[in-house]
């Protein structure tokens, strides 16, 4: 629906002005009188006026003055200036100034101001339908989840809707008009892109229709896009620019990524599955294998023997026991919730419940102890650093050749106390040396040719001193071997004792 | 007496397969992994080879092929322990001269009795 045309009449002419009203309300003009300036003015704060009919000689303002504070009012007002002979000059001065359209000379001809009129109000309508038309086509572009942008054949940014706004948390007129690729583009890609876009606008090649880059934002950082083009051609069909549309895929990568770390994770896991698969067979099959033996009437077993096969059952449970315990753990670790029974104890008490293990797991090999006596307490959890013990010197077995020596040192350093195990062994690549603590990696042992174990062991090492409150890491050279160190919070009773 | 060559790296395993089989009559040798095994072989010409899948260095399936290349041994009867039977290809087991296997854990009788069905006993 069309809305109705409001026009002002200031004229001080009482009677003029009521005709004039009489007459434009008859063409369906919405019109409202004043007699002078100041009524005029007061009129137009309340209501937005298209169209103004100003008597250049007014009682109190000149209309001169009258049009300069009314087109600030209303800077979409227009002007008619209606004056006689004597004013004249002043009018001619006034018209060509943007808001006044036209002068008439009284006393007024009321065919040729109306013709007059009906052009203004027809010029204006044409105008605002297309207003409104452009406000429809810029919503268009606003609704979408997108961002838009236009660049013309000067790299010039010839539109943006509100997403492509937000994702570069500019506004309109800040991005409007400025060159694309130097502004919102890192450095990095520019050229490239610029090299790209002068090509497409040579016609030399066809748009690339989908392509992922980065944009600059306000505040300097990157949001990643993926580009959608297409080329803008004029009516003569030569390329002037191009239009991309654009989606932000920054947390779509992140993603991504994510994905791809949980695929890696993944495939650690599978590996833990099958390694946990063969490393539970093996203990099983001895268990199962030698109770069959025994059970088996075919045949008389010596008293030698069946002591011998026993004791590989018992073995093979020991192994199983150990493989679940650390199952377990590497659980109650990933979920947070392994829970240490803390107290003071002096660091030869822990190495001493742990000792007959140890001395098993090390009787192919030489186990030095150094520890000096005048440690001070530490504060832990006994069984779970003797744990750790027990891991780290089983480990060093493993990459250490029969024979060769494993020591085991403490010392104080910085108030807290530092256990080390250090082998003769076959060390660690430098390239590994970040890995080995990893859940589920398992570094291949030269010594016995083979990868052992679950890979568990020494990330639950890692974990009970994490919670702790400790530090555990690993200096190797390849072909001298590994030394596994690890600290342990002074108990501050010791402290206070000391 | 029958000569039946065990090639397995796991030490309970390699004394859990030698004490029955050498209780069922027959003469076992044993080698702790793939290349000793295929020297033993060589030398030994046995009846059967009982041999592990999963071994470091050479797998069982290299032994496997190993086996096959030489003419001498490609007769020889051959039957396979795995861990994961769920993964195994039979076929391609049976391919590589592969006459059975058996599954960890398996038991004394299962061991005995599918040597005695290969031996023909």
């Amino acid at each position: 629906m069309e809305r109705k045309f409001e026009i002002l009449v200031v004229d001080d002419d009482v009677e003029l002005a009521s005709n004039l009203q009489d007459i434009l309300e008859a063409e369906g003009y919405h019109t409202v009188v004043a007699h002078d300036s100041q009524t005029a003015l007061t009129l137009s704060r309340e209501k937005a006026f298209d169209l103004a009919l100003i008597d250049i000689k007014l009682p109190d303002i000149s209309g001169v003055e009258l049009i300069r504070r009314l087109t600030k009012l209303l800077p979409g007002v227009e002007c008619i200036i209606a004056t006689g002979y004597a004013s004249l000059e002043t009018a001619v001065e006034v018209v060509g100034q943007r808001h006044v359209v036209a002068y008439e000379i009284k006393p007024l001809n009321m065919d040729r101001l109306l013709a007059l009129i009906r052009q203004v109000v027809g010029r204006r309508q044409a105008e605002e339908a297309l207003h409104q038309e452009r406000n429809k086509a810029q919503k268009y572009l606003d609704v979408a989840g997108v961002m838009l942008v236009a660049i013309d054949a000067n790299q010039k940014v010839s539109l943006i809707n509100k997403k492509g706004c937000e994702i570069l948390g500019c506004k309109e007129e800040e991005i409007v008009g400025q060159n694309w690729f130097d502004k919102f583009l890192p450095e990095r890609v520019r050229d490239e892109v610029i090299a790209a876009f002068e090509k497409l606008m040579a016609g030399e090649i066809e748009p690339v229709e989908y392509f992922e880059n980065p944009v600059l934002t306000r505040t300097g950082g990157e949001t990643f896009i993926a580009w959608h083009n297409t080329v803008l051609t004029d009516a003569a069909g030569n390329i002037v620019g191009v239009l991309c549309s654009g989606e932000d895929i920054t947390e779509r990568q992140l993603l991504w990524k994510k994905m791809v770390e949980y695929r890696e994770l993944n495939k650690l896991k599978t590996n833990l599955l099958s390694n946990v698969s063969h490393e539970l067979r093996t203990p099983l099959t001895s268990i199962k294998g030698f109770a069959t033996t025994l059970l088996r009437e075919e045949t008389k077993w010596s008293k030698a023997e069946q002591r011998d096969f026993l004791q590989a059952i018992d073995q093979g449970a020991g192994r199983l026991t150990r493989l679940i315990n650390d199952l377990l753990d590497m659980s109650r670790l990933e979920a947070g919730v392994l829970e240490l029974e803390r107290d003071d104890y002096p660091i030869s008490e822990i190495l001493g419940s742990v000792s007959d293990e140890l001395a098993n797991l090390t009787r192919n090999h030489k186990l030095e102890v150094i520890v000096p006596a005048e440690l001070p307490l530490v504060f832990v959890d006994e069984v779970r650093i003797g744990q750790v013990l027990v891991n780290l010197v089983e480990n060093a077995t493993k990459h250490s050749w029969t024979g060769s020596q494993i020591t085991i040192t403490a010392r104080l350093d910085d108030n807290q106390v530092v256990i080390s195990v250090t082998d003769r062994g076959e060390g660690i690549p430098t390239e590994l040396l970040d890995r080995v603590f990893d859940r589920f990696y398992q570094a291949e042992s030269i010594v016995s040719g083979r990868k052992t174990g679950t890979g568990l062991g020494l990330s639950i090492c890692w974990g009970i001193i994490q919670a702790h409150g400790g530090r555990i890491w690993v200096e190797s050279r390849p072909g001298e071997g590994s030394n596994f160190s690890f600290t342990l919070p002074v108990s501050t009773r010791g402290r206070e004792i000391a | 007496m029958p000569k039946i060559l065990i090639i397995e790296d796991e030490r309970n395993i390699q004394k859990l397969v030698r004490v029955n089989l050498t209780a069922s009559g027959y003469k076992v040798i044993v080698a702790a992994n793939g290349e000793e095994g295929l020297k033993l072989a060589q030398l030994e010409c046995p009846d059967l080879v009982i041999l592990d899948l999963m071994m470091p260095d050479m797998s069982g399936w290299d032994v496997l092929a190993a086996l096959q290349a030489d003419q001498k041994l490609q007769k020889v009867p051959v039957v396979i322990v795995t861990a994961a039977v769920r993964e195994l290809d039979e076929d391609k087991a049976r391919r590589m001269g592969a006459v059975g296997y058996l599954a960890k854990p398996f038991s004394a009788d299962e061991l005995i009795s599918s040597v005695k069905h290969v031996l023909g006993r």
